[in-house]
């Protein structure tokens, strides 16, 4: 592992570029790092396999009321990086003092320091395609397995140093009939076991049989629904798009507003918030700041706090609570409920099992109005039995039925999601999510 | 930034640490984007970037393995070719196809987007002082809470190089810039905006009259949906304009027509396609006004090139001809995996990421009606403009689309205008709809910057030069 050496890559990074400072200069870094391979899989067979070594700095460096960014490759090799270094700060110091003033930057403060490393045991290629090959003979697999070191850190010119690296990997992959009907699965963490990725593969061709019985074609209208952590973990994605952002609600952007206001409001068994104790991402955001531990957000079905970062809070007039500059989730928990496992179907009665969503998106963002399709693990239960697969549905409903007068339950277990997007570096994060049954949410086409 | 790496120097090291391989390629993409903002008149946001690494690709008996480093140094490289190496005989432990050379042929020459005034007459105090100006202009309006401008500018040069003697070079210069008023009165709140305009273009992008007339109207524009209606909900005909129509054949021609998807390998994520091999040659898609094509020829969409990321030569095809499916929007690999005719568009969002089947300049040809025709020929309907929302399922046939303005049209004449307009439908009974398609006068260049697929994910800039259609009875409908 090149942990040691990707940190001493930054800290030779940060000591050059502090020492080349002018008069009246601070600067803030962020760095982000990572080795990773990737195995493409369709078929159950390797579409496509790709390692990646990558670092990137982000210099932003203040005068007085002036800010202004570059972001620069930054590599294991010394001479390289202080070549492009010096060159990136001479054109953001030249840059800088060419733009008019910023009147809500915050100065730069010293927040200390913290070291985070997590270990783990990661798989390697070969003995994980053989496992994967094995196990799913003669199925239809695709996904693919990402697995490798991220590097993460902070520093500025006043002192604070912030380093968190990690070993994670994961096999995010679906399971198909020949009827085309499909279940998805994963398997995540950071001590790979080869066992647990075969339990994770049969589970899943289990769970596909199911999926081959005969397609159910329902028609749009209301339905009693279960949806699945894995589905929820849609709609939470979708919190993240300015619904409980600071900032969004000033500039009129803010899909919660109403929830916010108090005109409208979620069950009393919906408790949101950030839980940085589910260990999936670093607690600093990118000035440094360390958010606490845990901030409710919606607690007892009632707003409690939006994401507020340094900016929005000094152009408003508000509170930082540490948040990131989108000022979304980095950990989001949504609370557990009462609601057993065994008794899901039950609870369901006649209706639908959503294990899965797909491509969510606002359809009246000032109403908080969602809509987006089923997907994977799709299936139409009748008096608390399972029936067969459904044709895809589109819905269209509004977070305050979700989570407000159509919840009937939460389930008393909940799932750890890790973030599994890849654009451009690999994302960190996740959500912890129980399940819930929603009454009359309503299909469209 | 200074380039100083130069790829030719790297060919003695590939040569020698690549020995033995059937075949061997290094893309180098090397790009700096300025994202400069302002808002409510005031500097927001300027932020450079500035990326630049190889990817290695190494071909081991018909399996080719990928590895990517941004350390351009002879360790660096060397280290990115064992990668490749040792990725290709991975994939030799359960490989999906076994290729050969031909995927990777010899490709020679340059290319360089057009443009009328360089990008460096656009000094960072320049560009934010014309963004400062625009919103400062949309904030001076009472109902205005929020104005918004930004640009982004993007620089980026591709060099690639290979055993059997491609040697290319593709620069682009392009600047996606958007303007936003979000206005409140009482209990409304109403958005309008430029709709993000992407091309490969110059410094005339960002001329400042141009930017206070778009202003002008949008802060026009969201006062009418201030005191608007909110559009009917009912099964009528629609007009779309070219900033709403460009994602509708995004998403319902575009992706569904992408051959690795077709293939199944973008299942997992992006999802498969209602389009299956049969149907390359009989599908009715539309009627036999409709014809789409795959342009990477016309100047200024986002995604004009010479070559595609395999180096294969890119020319214009016919996706769509009269109406019926004519080709699928797949590469080199694709069109040897599937059998099926395809077009040069395998691309890779950086150096990063390998190459997969991406939409490139996907465009309606111009058909003959003029606005005026649509509108006349429309007893009931609604015009829609600028997109707002967007969902689709993974087959890519139940769509949902929403706008920021409309207006309703009676008896073929504009009445008044209307907000939230929202319609549904799924992909082939819908362009079997339309009716009428707009001529050369209606026809306008769209694109965006943001398209995203693939696993590992990448997202890429995609073009689409559409005129104005108009489809007939459609479920429209309006807000909560």
């Amino acid at each position: 592992m090149n942990s040691v050496k990707w940190e001493e890559s930054f800290k030779k990074a940060s000591e050059l570029l502090f020492s080349n400072l002018k008069e009246g200069e601070s600067l803030n870094l962020n760095f982000d790092g990572e080795e990773t391979t990737f195995l493409r899989l369709n078929n159950a067979k390797i579409r496509q396999a790709s390692t990646v070594e990558q670092g990137s700095l982000e210099l932003e460096l203040h005068l007085g009321q002036k800010k202004a960014d570059f972001g620069v490759p930054l590599t294991l090799n010394q001479l390289q990086n202080e070549e492009v270094l010096k060159e990136a700060l001479a054109n953001l110091q030249k840059e800088v003092r060419s733009l008019p003033d910023d009147p809500f930057i915050s100065p730069l403060t010293n927040e200390g320091t913290s070291r985070t490393v997590l270990e783990g045991e990661l798989p390697d290629g070969e003995s994980f395609i053989k496992a994967v090959v094995k196990e799913t003979l003669g199925a239809d697999l695709a996904g693919y397995l990402t697995t490798g070191q991220n590097y993460r850190a902070n520093a500025n010119s006043l002192g604070q140093h912030h380093w968190f690296s990690s070993d994670s990997f994961f096999f995010d992959y679906s399971l198909y009939t020949a009827k085309e009907k499909a279940v998805k699965g994963s398997y995540a963490g950071s001590h790979y076991k080869e066992s647990e990725l075969i339990d994770s593969l049969d589970d899943s061709i289990r769970a596909l049989e199911v999926m081959d019985r005969d397609q159910v074609e329902l028609k749009p209208g209301a339905y009693k629904c279960y949806l699945a952590p894995s589905a929820l973990n849609e709609i939470a994605g979708l919190l993240g798009w300015s619904a409980l952002s600071g900032g969004s609600y000033k500039r009129g952007d803010c899909p919660l507003a109403d929830l916010y206001e108090g005109k409208q409001s979620f069950n009393s068994e919906v408790t949101i918030q950030e839980n940085f104790n589910l260990g999936l991402s670093p607690r600093f955001n990118e000035w440094g700041e360390v958010s606490k531990e845990v901030l409710p957000l919606i607690e007892q079905g009632k707003m409690k706090e939006l994401f507020v970062s340094r900016e929005t809070a000094n152009e408003y007039g508000l509170t930082s609570n540490q948040a990131s500059s989108s000022e979304g989730p980095r950990a989001l928990e949504i609370l557990p409920g009462n609601l057993k496992r065994e008794d899901i179907l039950k609870e369901i009665g006649t209706g639908l099992y959503l294990s899965n969503l797909h491509y969510l998106n606002w359809s009246d963002k000032n109403k908080g109005r969602i809509t987006g399709m089923t997907r994977f693990g799709c299936l139409w239960i009748e008096n608390g039995e399972v029936v067969g697969p459904i044709k895809d549905l589109r819905f269209d409903e509004t977070l305050y039925h979700i989570f407000g007068s159509g919840l009937k339950a939460l389930t008393d277990f909940s799932e750890v999601m890790m973030e599994t997007g890849t654009y451009s570096g690999r994302s960190l994060g996740g959500a912890k999510l129980p399940g819930m049954v929603v009454e009359g949410f309503k299909f469209t086409l | 930034m200074t380039m100083r790496a130069n790829l030719h120097d790297f060919r003695p090291i590939l040569s020698k640490a690549l020995d033995g391989c059937d075949w061997w390629g290094i893309r180098e993409y090397r790009e700096t984007t300025q994202f400069r903002m302002a808002r409510n008149g005031q500097n927001a946001k300027n932020e450079t970037s500035f990326d630049h690494g190889v990817m290695v690709e190494a071909m081991v008996a018909g399996k080719i393995g990928y590895g990517a480093t941004n350390e351009l140094t002879s360790d660096g490289i060397e280290r990115a070719c064992q990668k490749a190496k040792t990725n290709a005989h991975l994939s030799a432990l359960s490989s999906l196809f076994t290729f050969d050379p031909s995927i990777r042929p010899k490709a020679v020459g340059n290319y360089h987007s057009k443009f009328e005034k360089p990008l460096e007459e656009l000094a960072p105090g320049l560009v934010q002082e014309r963004l400062m100006k625009t919103t400062k202009m949309m904030a001076a309006d009472e109902a205005v809470i929020e104005a918004s401008a930004y640009v982004m500018i993007t620089e980026t040069q591709i060099n690639y190089l290979s055993s059997n003697g491609s040697d290319w070079s593709q620069t682009f210069h392009m600047v996606t810039k958007d303007l936003s008023a979000t206005a409140k009165k009482g209990e409304i709140t109403q958005n309008r905006s430029l709709g993000m305009q992407g091309r490969q273009w110059g410094a005339e992008s960002l001329e400042e009259s141009q930017l206070l007339k778009e202003s002008e109207r949008i802060v026009r524009e969201v006062h009418q949906l201030l005191v608007a209606d909110d559009c009917p909900t009912e099964k009528m005909d629609m007009i779309l304009s070219p900033d709403q129509l460009y994602l509708q054949v995004h998403e319902s021609i575009g992706h569904p027509l992408e051959l690795d998807r077709i293939l199944g390998d973008e299942r997992n994520y992006a999802g498969w396609s209602f389009v299956g091999p049969e149907d390359f040659g009989s599908l009715r898609y539309g009627p036999d006004i409709l014809n789409v094509t795959f342009d990477p020829g016309l100047p200024g969409e986002m995604a004009s090139y010479q070559f595609d990321d395999n180096g294969v030569p890119a020319t214009k095809e016919f996706l769509i001809e009269n109406g019926i499916l004519k080709n699928g929007i797949g590469g080199i690999e694709s069109q040897k995996r599937s059998g099926l005719g395809g077009v040069s568009c395998a691309r890779a969002t950086s150096w990063n990421r390998p190459a997969i089947d991406r939409m490139g300049n996907i465009n309606i040809e111009p058909g003959e009606s003029s606005m005026d025709d649509m509108i006349k020929s429309t007893e009931n309907g609604v015009l829609m403009q600028t997109n707002r929302s967007w969902s689709i399922d993974d087959y890519r046939n139940k769509f949902q689309f929403g706008c920021e303005y409309g207006h309703l049209i009676k008896d073929g004449e504009i009445k008044g205008v209307v907000k939230n307009p929202n319609y549904r439908s799924s992909t082939v009974p819908f362009w079997n709809s339309l009716s009428h398609v707009g001529n050369g006068e209606t026809f306008e260049i769209w694109g965006s910057p943001y398209c995203g697929k693939g696993e590992p994910n990448q997202v890429i800039r995609v073009g689409h030069a559409i005129p104005t259609c108009k489809f007939e009875n459609i479920e429209v409908f309006g807000g909560a």
